[in-house]
């Protein structure tokens, strides 16, 4: 074996790994006969036993049992933020997905309500399909709705709230309806003691009654008796100097698109009957 | 290594992922020596040990899931992710291993050439340091060979699994650095003599 041969195989000779018996036979006789190389042999062998040394010296080392804690104080936090938060989420989510179902079930439900709707007043629908602003004598339906609890006065809208009509009402008719509806909800929104009995809503003739499209409101108002007559209704002549209180809507150009009569059910000899019955 | 332990590393895994604490505990108790020796040898710092066997551990709760048990034993997946964690502190934080005084007697040179006196425990002690101090000087490419076939006394299939490269390429660089810690280790005085022996016989020539 010559020197460039031992050099290769003298770390694996220090460390005493396995190798041809043989080969290890004739590296030895060469470290054996060679200066340079026995001494190198033996530079591997002082590393490897450094090495085994500088091992055992760190045998035992570990790290010490604060990191155990923490690590396991990491786990238990990421396991309780975790774990539980997950079924939480999930709960959340289904509770919002249930939520917007029925909002939209809702929503559906009413719109089709209201399309569905019969329409109550026949004559107002004839005109409306005619376009026919002219007043005319309504049908007198018993309404009973309620008025507000504060009295009215004599002058000033006893109630002024804003009414929203539904885009979707398909005819004249239902969204007149619509709108007589909404009125009448809104009016039942607030305190009511005293019952009253209204008219139809009669279209005015400044222009449909039925293009409350982008709202409206409702506005009580009290007119001479006299008023009836022009709407075509019955009037009592000998009440005409009295007054007599009616709803106006009013669009959102502030134009008054129809108006029904009010009268409260302990008002005697009223100008407005209930059924068909008609004021002589 | 041995991977035959009952339970098993990977079902030790499983049931951690699965969020057992005890699962944790026991594979922690297992294998944390290993990983916090590789990082103690490497740097020199049991700081920066506890740090890496510490981060060890979370990576492998985050990412334990990545864990390929027919790419090795989970000990080697471990000590990869140590040895890069190891890594990437010693280039971020510079730790430095000391630079070595050769005008001093104290210098690794000497303290190893003590080593052939076992009697002396103080010089043993000083030659360790000496080893010691000779392996932190090292390229890091060369010392975790060093670290893991020499003082962590794995096989060269075992640190060529952690290390994800060719058999041979272990055993290459081993061979270089221990050349480079013979170079380190040899006395200074004796190149200087030997370069005075050259001279004088050119002279006399």
């Amino acid at each position: 074996m010559k020197c460039e041969g031992f050099q290769i195989i003298a770390a694996a000779l220090a460390r005493n790994e396995i190798m041809d018996a043989d080969e290890r036979a004739g590296a030895l006789a060469h470290a054996a006969a060679c200066e340079s190389c026995a001494e190198v042999l033996a530079w591997q062998s002082r590393l490897s036993e450094g090495f085994r040394s500088l091992a055992l010296e760190t045998k035992a080392a570990q790290a010490p049992p604060v990191v155990e804690d923490k690590l396991l104080a990491a786990f238990r936090e990421r396991t309780r933020v975790l774990v539980p938060v997950s079924p939480t989420r999930r709960h959340f989510w289904i509770s919002a997905a249930a939520t917007v179902l029925l909002l939209a079930v809702g929503i559906l439900g009413w719109r089709w309500y209201v399309a569905s709707a019969p329409q109550p007043i026949e004559q107002a629908k004839s005109q409306n399909a005619a376009g026919n602003v002219a007043p005319s004598k309504p049908e007198m339906s018993p309404v009973v709705a309620v008025s507000p609890s504060q009295p009215p006065n004599a002058s000033a809208p006893l109630v002024s709230r804003r009414v929203r009509s539904p885009k979707h009402s398909t005819t004249p008719a239902a969204k007149l309806n619509v709108a007589r509806r909404a009125t009448e909800s809104s009016l039942s929104a607030t305190t009511h003691e005293i019952k009253e009995i209204t008219s139809a809503f009669v279209p005015l003739g400044y222009g449909s009654a039925l293009d409350l499209q982008d709202g409206g409101q409702m506005v009580r108002v009290e007119l001479p008796r006299s008023a009836l007559a022009r709407f075509g209704l019955p009037m009592n002549m000998n009440r005409a100097n009295e007054k007599i209180k009616a709803d106006v809507l009013v669009g959102a150009d502030g134009l008054a698109r129809a108006i029904r009569f009010v009268q409260p059910i302990n008002e005697p000899n009223s100008g407005l009957k209930t059924g068909n019955e008609r004021e002589e | 290594m041995s991977t035959e332990e009952d339970p098993l590393d990977s079902e030790l895994l499983r049931s951690m992922l699965a969020g057992d604490e005890d699962a944790l505990a026991v594979l922690y108790r297992r294998r944390h020596a290993s990983i916090y020796r590789f990082a103690l040898q490497m740097s020199g710092s049991p700081a920066l040990a506890e740090d890496v066997t510490q981060e060890v551990f979370m990576v492998l709760l985050r990412d334990g899931k990545s864990y390929d048990s027919t790419r090795g034993p989970l000990n080697w997946f471990l000590l990869g992710i140590a040895r890069n964690l190891t890594r990437q502190r010693l280039g971020r934080e510079h730790f430095y291993a000391p630079l070595e005084n050769e005008e001093s007697d104290s210098s690794p040179a000497n303290e190893l050439q003590s080593m052939s006196n076992p009697l002396d425990e103080l010089s043993r002690n000083q030659s360790i340091e000496a080893i010691r101090t000779a392996v932190l000087s090292l390229p890091p490419r060369y010392r975790e060979v060093v670290v893991l076939c020499e003082l962590q006394e794995l096989s060269y299939v075992e640190a060529a699994g952690i290390l994800n490269c060719a058999i041979g390429t272990v055993r290459s660089r081993l061979h270089r650095a221990r050349a480079l810690l013979i170079e380190k280790l040899r006395p200074a005085r004796e190149e200087d003599a030997a370069a005075n022996r050259v001279k004088t016989a050119r002279c006399l020539a």
